[in-house]
């Protein structure tokens, strides 16, 4: 089987019939990572969009690194972009809620083993530990290939998972009294 | 409560065996039986896993696969149409570039004919002819190169300009 970096140095040529094979290959992990760090409605969106760059920066891959280390760059890039964005609408959002309801503490969710709700919860996770969590987790990638994805030392890897299961815990109320 | 220090390290261990998927040593596990807040712990964190892994595998719809790779398709073709024709315009483009560099240019010229003519009242007498007479040379010199380079780079601005243009993303509906 072709590898994805030779598909891409074809792509980088110009040749289009490279792309089918690429994009079947990453469609599903893909979509995993950005429907985990976006949620559904918004992964369809940035799906099309990390192939476009894809396609549009095709020149910029570098063949001796790995296709699926520079995919995830730009998907995660792309996620933190819209995380920035959508921070600024929240905070309103947020703002305006607790002026309504008088108290701006939440109700606090039911404990994890009882719950569907994980999606819920790590969506709620700060984008920082969401990202390395997503991809460590679900992704199943060792931590030095995460720091290169999101540009951090690979220590900074860990100690932001260790960080992401201490904040779905703090979520939970241990002695299960609600 | 802060946490010992056997006990944040067991609780670290249990963590990264988490996310390596694989069974936490039985040392750690015989301290979770014995320490309460380790026991908890590990049960949060087993409840954790169970519920992440629960979370299921999801693709994109064929639907969704089928419009990217038309989009893709577009934007490949898109830009190697771009980078293949030859820029529009260019010569439009360098004119009204040269139109706007040449605005302020009297502007600049008295200033330094200004410059010039000060210098020469305030310096002679006080330096020698020649000295001066190699100052003016100088200063028309930096000034002439200075004025070369900016009109010579018009051309290239001009071409990345259109470049740019002609790059950017085509619109194709989703
Ligand atoms: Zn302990």
């Amino acid at each position: 089987m072709e590898s994805d970096e030779r598909l891409m140095a074809r792509l980088a040529e110009g040749d289009e019939s490279a792309l089918g094979p690429l994009l079947d290959r990453w469609r599903g992990p893909l979509y995993g990572f950005l429907a985990r760090r976006v949620g559904d409605s918004d992964a369809d969106d940035l799906f099309q969009e990390t192939w476009l760059r894809v396609v549009r920066y095709r020149d910029r891959f570098d063949p001796q690194r790995k296709f699926s280390t520079w995919l995830f760059q730009i998907a995660n890039n792309l996620c933190r972009d819209r995380g920035r964005r959508l921070e600024v609408r929240d905070r309103y959002r947020r703002d305006r809620q607790a002026d309504a309801a008088g108290d701006p503490t939440r109700t606090r969710p039911p404990p994890l083993d009882q719950t569907l709700d994980i999606r819920r919860r790590v969506a709620e996770l700060p984008d920082k530990l969401r990202e390395v969590l997503v991809l460590r987790y679900f992704r199943e990638l060792p931590e030095k290939e995460i720091a290169r994805i999101v540009g951090i030392p690979p220590g900074t890897v860990k100690s932001r998972l260790h960080a992401a299961v201490k904040a779905l815990r703090a979520q939970e109320p241990s002695n299960g009294t609600e | 409560m802060a946490l010992s220090e056997r006990c944040s390290a067991v609780q670290a261990r249990l963590t990264d065996a988490l996310f390596a998927r694989v069974d936490a040593a039985s040392s750690d596990l015989q301290h979770t039986e014995h320490c309460g807040d380790c026991g908890t712990f590990a049960r949060d964190l087993s409840a954790l896993g169970t519920a992440l892994s629960a979370d299921g595998t999801r693709d994109a719809s064929d639907g969704l696969v089928g419009v990217t790779l038309v989009r893709a398709r577009a934007e490949l073709s898109h830009r190697d149409a771009a980078l293949a024709a030859p820029l529009e315009g260019f010569g439009r483009e360098v004119s009204r570039l040269v139109g706007l560099s040449l605005l302020p240019l009297p502007i600049v010229l008295l200033w330094n004919a200004a410059v010039l003519s000060l210098g020469d009242q305030l310096l002679t007498g006080i330096v020698p002819d020649a000295l001066l007479r190699a100052l003016t040379a100088g200063y028309v010199l930096a000034g002439t190169t200075w004025l070369a380079c900016l009109y010579g780079s018009l051309p290239v601005v001009a071409h990345r300009v259109l470049r740019r243009r002609s790059l950017s993303a085509p619109e194709v509906a989703t």
